[in-house]
């Protein structure tokens, strides 16, 4: 990816395309997985994560440092996906897959990595925004004081939705007893 | 299993995922080509708004009255107006990208609500304007008492075309901001979100 990024010709000044070239590759992989929890068809995600981009070009130059970079950019691409989620679909929240409320196996019988991953992908896209929101960032290494700034409220607020993103994750991901 | 379990599991299930070499590939071609349509569009749009200026002010130097002159004016202002407007609310919405998600839905909302007002002032100018037109092109017609040519045909269309295309795009506005404003109230709370509850 970086000969690509970096063979690329943008219009602003070499400064700000290097900065976007260096977030874009930094952050890209992250910001695929996040597309991933927001919305569930592949054509979707990848107009997501261009509007992602698209977003990032035009708000690093606003980019002051008051916060952390990683923080800037959970920011822009979070606020993006919000916007891009609601202009998309009617509904605020968008159904759990039917494939999620089957019964699902025990933690022990999931059979690969890759079935697990895609469990706990759909299981996040099925949270509630509200709870997506801290256990998106929280996946992703952020710290609560980060995931505070990020969203704008306190880190009990974050505390609290964290405790119950996770027993909504229980529920989705296994069948407890 | 524990609360720290649960996360430490989940975390290195969730970071294993990431795009193929050719995903990235593909993203990055579609954002360049993004970008570039989207420069594009904005060039057309403020080349129109430059267009929509300089033919009122063209046709000012023959206005046959101070009605004519006026409203020669009042489009250009009406045209500044909205370009102004669109390009205010841009960039708002650039600056509000990067803030904290509470602050971003707050500036969203009210950008959103601004459009609605906007798009209620505008059916009135619209109203008003087809009322005007309307009578305009009556008397006109009665005026002239013969057929008319080929470009008097095409000024009489052209304005109605102008106006139903407003109409349109005020519609699509309306309905856009009206969906995004009551998605935004479900966004970022819950019922019962307080900061008292069991944490981790």
């Amino acid at each position: 990816m970086d000969h690509i990024l970096q063979s690329s010709v943008m219009p602003q000044s070499d400064a700000a395309s290097a900065r976007f070239d260096r977030v874009a590759r930094e952050f890209g992989p992250r910001l695929s997985r996040l597309t991933a929890s927001y919305v569930d068809e592949p054509a979707d995600r990848d107009d997501l994560l261009q509007e992602i981009l698209l977003a990032l070009w035009r708000a690093l130059p606003t980019f002051r440092g008051e916060s952390s970079e990683r923080t800037f950019v959970y920011r822009v691409a979070m606020n993006r996906a919000r916007t891009f989620r609601s202009r998309r679909y009617r509904r605020a929240e968008v159904p759990v897959s039917a494939e999620l409320r089957d019964p699902v196996q025990p933690p022990d019988a999931i059979v690969s990595d890759r079935d697990e991953r895609d469990h706990l992908t759909r299981a996040v896209r099925a949270l509630p925004a509200s709870l997506r929101d801290v256990a998106l960032p929280y996946l992703e290494d952020l710290s609560i004081a980060e995931i505070a700034a990020l969203l704008g409220i306190t880190e009990n607020n974050v505390r609290v939705r964290l405790a119950r993103a996770r027993q909504q994750l229980r529920t989705l991901l296994y069948r407890e007893s | 299993m524990t609360e720290t379990t649960d996360w430490t599991r989940w975390r290195g299930s969730w970071q294993t995922r990431g795009p193929t070499p050719e995903e990235l590939t593909t993203a990055v071609t579609r954002f360049h080509r993004a970008k570039r349509r989207a420069g594009i569009l904005l060039a057309i749009e403020w080349a129109i708004v430059g267009l929509a200026v300089v033919f009122p002010v063209m046709a000012m130097r023959h206005a046959a009255n101070a009605a004519e002159a006026a409203l020669g004016i009042g489009a250009i202002v009406i045209v500044l107006g909205v370009a102004g407007f669109r390009a205010r609310n841009r960039r708002a919405e650039r600056h509000a990208l990067g803030t904290s998600g509470r602050e971003f839905e707050d500036a969203v909302r009210s950008l959103r609500q601004a459009e609605l007002r906007f798009v209620r002032f505008l059916w009135l100018v619209l109203g008003v304007e087809g009322v005007f037109a309307a009578a305009w092109w009556y008397g006109g017609m009665k005026v002239h008492h013969s057929p008319l040519s080929a470009i008097a045909v095409g000024m009489l269309w052209l304005p109605l075309l102008i106006v139903a295309i407003t109409l349109g795009w005020s519609i699509r506005l309306r309905n856009t901001a009206t969906r995004e404003i009551s998605a935004s109230s479900l966004q970022t709370r819950t019922p019962g979100d307080t900061d008292t509850e069991t944490m981790i």
